[in-house]
């Protein structure tokens, strides 16, 4: 009887919890929440991502200071973002624009130094996010997003695939087009699935560390979608449109895997009965 | 003991894939690299955070955020003094947000271990950006320390950084063990004598 109860009691947990908890833990990616208090928190999985401005149905404009075939691998990584479907759609910038104007032109190119004219460091590539306030007190949204690629190093247009053809020619070379697709992921409002607390563990270009991943995954695609929901107008989260200010939300579609344990809860729980 | 408990790392570094903190966008440093590219080595308590809005001699608007350290505790380089300011690029100032994703935060009242270089002329001055900074946090009445990702760090391994959850039998290393491996990798000093 004891255990029975227990067992009930266990199912009816587990049930609890697929509602609760595996809705959230069914995705990795990650994007950054200003909350009611201004403070910025990166890297969350959960809350009202700050992102471009809702209803942006324009495309959103981005100068590429690059020639040859960096422009191509450029030009492809952002067709790879648009392929996602989400009504805000890059497009290659026509606007004159220095990478690191403050012009509120999104603009991305080489440079050998950061957009403070500062040293990259141990960094290749920065992605630099504007925000501001449209009114005192109110909401925060992306206002400009630079890519500085650190012209420093040493760069192939892309390391394998129809670009370059093959391998890069020289061992040492960063890989262009992956770098540039991830920070492009930075500067639609995605954060690195693998640093937030706790860490997701999904494939993704948008994970911080290296891997051989040369295009956009899943969760790549489930993290802009859930941003600029695939449905059209202000983005949605959890079946509401993101209002101004700070909130919860709560993220995140139900994988297979989350469904299946659901059900088998949920079905040890009738069996109880 | 410590055949066990090497052991037992390199088990943990095999159950979790871990090679090192290198990320897409940073160049991989391994923990020896972070002892020597370092300017300092400093643990310290964020006392302040003030974002300021500066402009490049381009006209362009930027906000950085100087992080005042205090309690130090200056295992490498030159002891500047009761607190050490870090000036790091991000933050928010006149109305102005900038936000440069795979940065790692300072928390107020958090202390941490880092591996300081360019301060001041980098735009976020730890060595490997991320794999330079060590949160410092109590556990059962002494000191260890966690990576960025807030993972314990486990032991130091063939010169890298092991971090996880740990295994049964391995404890999170000391912060006194930390800083032990900080300072065996300094390079020895050589006093001068007169003739």
């Amino acid at each position: 009887m004891m255990g029975r109860s227990l067992s009930g009691r266990a199912s009816g947990s587990l049930v609890a919890l697929c509602l609760c908890v595996l809705p959230v833990l069914a995705h990795g990616y990650t994007y950054t929440v200003f909350n009611s208090n201004g403070e910025i928190l990166k890297n969350q999985a959960i809350g009202n991502p700050t992102v471009w401005p809702p209803g942006q149905t324009d495309p959103l404009d981005m100068t590429l200071n690059f020639r040859g075939d960096f422009l191509d691998s450029a030009l492809s990584a952002l067709q790879e973002w648009n392929d996602v479907g989400t009504p805000l759609q890059w497009r290659a910038g026509v606007v004159r624009a220095e990478t690191c104007g403050d012009d509120g032109v999104n603009s991305a190119g080489f440079q050998l130094v950061t957009c403070e004219n500062r040293k990259f460091g141990d960094a290749i590539a920065v992605t630099n996010r504007t925000y501001k306030q449209f009114a005192p007190g109110g909401a925060w949204y992306l206002v400009e997003a630079d890519i500085a690629i650190d012209d420093n190093r040493s760069w192939s247009a892309q390391c394998s695939g129809a670009i370059s053809g093959g391998p890069c020619p020289n061992i040492n070379d960063n890989d262009f087009r992956r770098v540039f697709l991830h920070e492009l992921g930075h500067a639609l409002g995605l954060d690195h699935p693998d640093e937030a607390s706790p860490p997701q563990s999904v494939t993704a270009i948008m994970n911080s560390r290296t891997s051989d991943i040369e295009f956009l995954q899943d969760d790549d695609k489930a993290g802009v979608a859930l941003l600029y929901s695939l449905q059209g107008g202000a983005p949605i989260i959890g079946g509401a449109p993101i209002s101004d200010g700070g909130g919860s939300g709560g993220g995140g579609a139900w994988s297979p895997l989350a469904l299946l344990l659901c059900m088998a809860g949920l079905g040890g729980a009738l069996r109880q009965r | 003991m410590s055949r066990l408990r090497s052991l037992l790392l390199g088990l943990a570094l095999f159950a979790l894939g871990v090679t090192g903190a290198s990320a897409l966008s940073v160049v991989e440093r391994s923990f020896d690299e972070l002892v020597e590219l370092a300017d300092h080595v400093v643990v310290g308590t964020v006392e302040g955070l003030e974002g300021r809005l500066g402009t490049t001699s381009a006209g362009r608007q930027y906000v950085t955020t100087r992080v005042s350290l205090t309690q130090l505790d200056v295992v490498k380089g030159t002891n500047p003094g009761d607190s050490y300011v870090l000036e790091v690029a991000g933050g928010v100032a006149g109305g102005v947000a900038q936000v440069y994703p795979g940065l790692p935060e300072f928390k107020l009242g958090e202390r941490y271990v880092l591996f300081i270089r360019g301060n001041r002329q980098d735009f976020f001055p730890v060595v490997g950006i991320q794999q330079g900074l060590f949160k410092v946090e109590p556990d059962n009445g002494r000191s260890v320390v966690r990576n960025a990702d807030d993972q314990p760090v486990l032991g130091i391994q063939q010169g890298r950084v092991i971090a996880g959850v740990p295994a049964a039998g391995v404890a999170p290393l000391s912060l006194e063990a930390f800083l032990g491996a900080v300072r065996v990798r300094l390079p020895v000093q050589v006093e001068e004598t007169q003739p």
